[in-house]
């Protein structure tokens, strides 16, 4: 899970944004649509880093409809430490 | 008796003749064949020239399509290292980074050969042609 969460966060092109949404999901899970406005980011962005984090299995979703809310999954809880390493060096 | 001679020196003559009809005849064949061979021989060579050039014009391709995939990796990374200062981030920037540098070198031979042999090259060939499939595939999964 910690390669996962480096790939994912650090080793890729969009790692930095995915975890400042990560953070933000952290701080309060939010949908796709309030995640784009917190973080001025477009919408579409948003949805492709929220599909990518998914299928990772770094966060998960309430349910599958539209406006789904999304939260951190149990498996990054346990490895938070490592997000923090990440995200703490982020603006 | 003296008819008798006469007409087997002239068959003895003509048997010599044709001997040597023969004999011209081989070597005109013997001669052709050969030409045929230097021939084959011109074509084999200039094969094999050809197959040097595009050995050396496929390695050139792929070192200098390694080198430019190198440039997006070093950039994504690079670009990810300044926002996370991590060992891992450093990692795979340092290790981007060198692979350029070996790429650089490699092409920098491709472009001034030394005098290597046709298995050589070709096998120099195929280390970059699988290293550009390598990278291609870091570049996919990196640019998520």
């Amino acid at each position: 899970m910690e390669a996962v969460l480096w790939q994912v966060l650090a080793g890729t092109r969009g790692g930095p944004n995915r975890a400042r949404l990560l953070r933000a999901l952290d701080e309060r899970p939010r949908n796709a649509n309030q995640l784009a406005e917190d973080l001025d980011l477009a919408y579409k962005t948003v949805r492709h880093h929220l599909d990518v984090l998914e299928e990772n299995g770094v966060i998960e979703s309430t349910d599958q409809n539209y406006g789904a809310i999304y939260l951190p999954t149990d498996r990054t809880r346990t490895h938070w430490d490592t997000v923090e390493e990440i995200v703490d060096q982020l603006e | 008796m003296t008819a008798t001679l006469g007409v087997t020196t002239a068959a003895t003559t003509l048997d010599v003749a044709t001997a040597s009809l023969d004999v011209a005849t081989t070597l005109d064949v013997a001669t052709a064949s050969l030409d045929v061979a230097t021939a084959s021989l011109d074509v084999a060579t200039a094969g094999i020239a050809t197959l040097g050039g595009a050995t050396l014009g496929v390695a050139r391709v792929a070192a200098a399509l390694n080198i430019l995939l190198l440039l997006v990796l070093v950039g994504i990374w690079g670009r990810n290292y300044l926002e996370i200062r991590s060992k891992h981030t450093l990692g795979s920037a340092v290790f981007a980074l060198l692979l350029l540098a070996e790429n650089a070198l490699a092409l920098f031979y491709y472009l001034n050969p030394p005098q290597m042999s046709t298995p050589a090259l070709r096998a120099m060939m195929y280390l970059q042609i699988l290293e550009f499939v390598g990278i291609a595939f870091l570049v996919y999964v990196t640019w998520d």
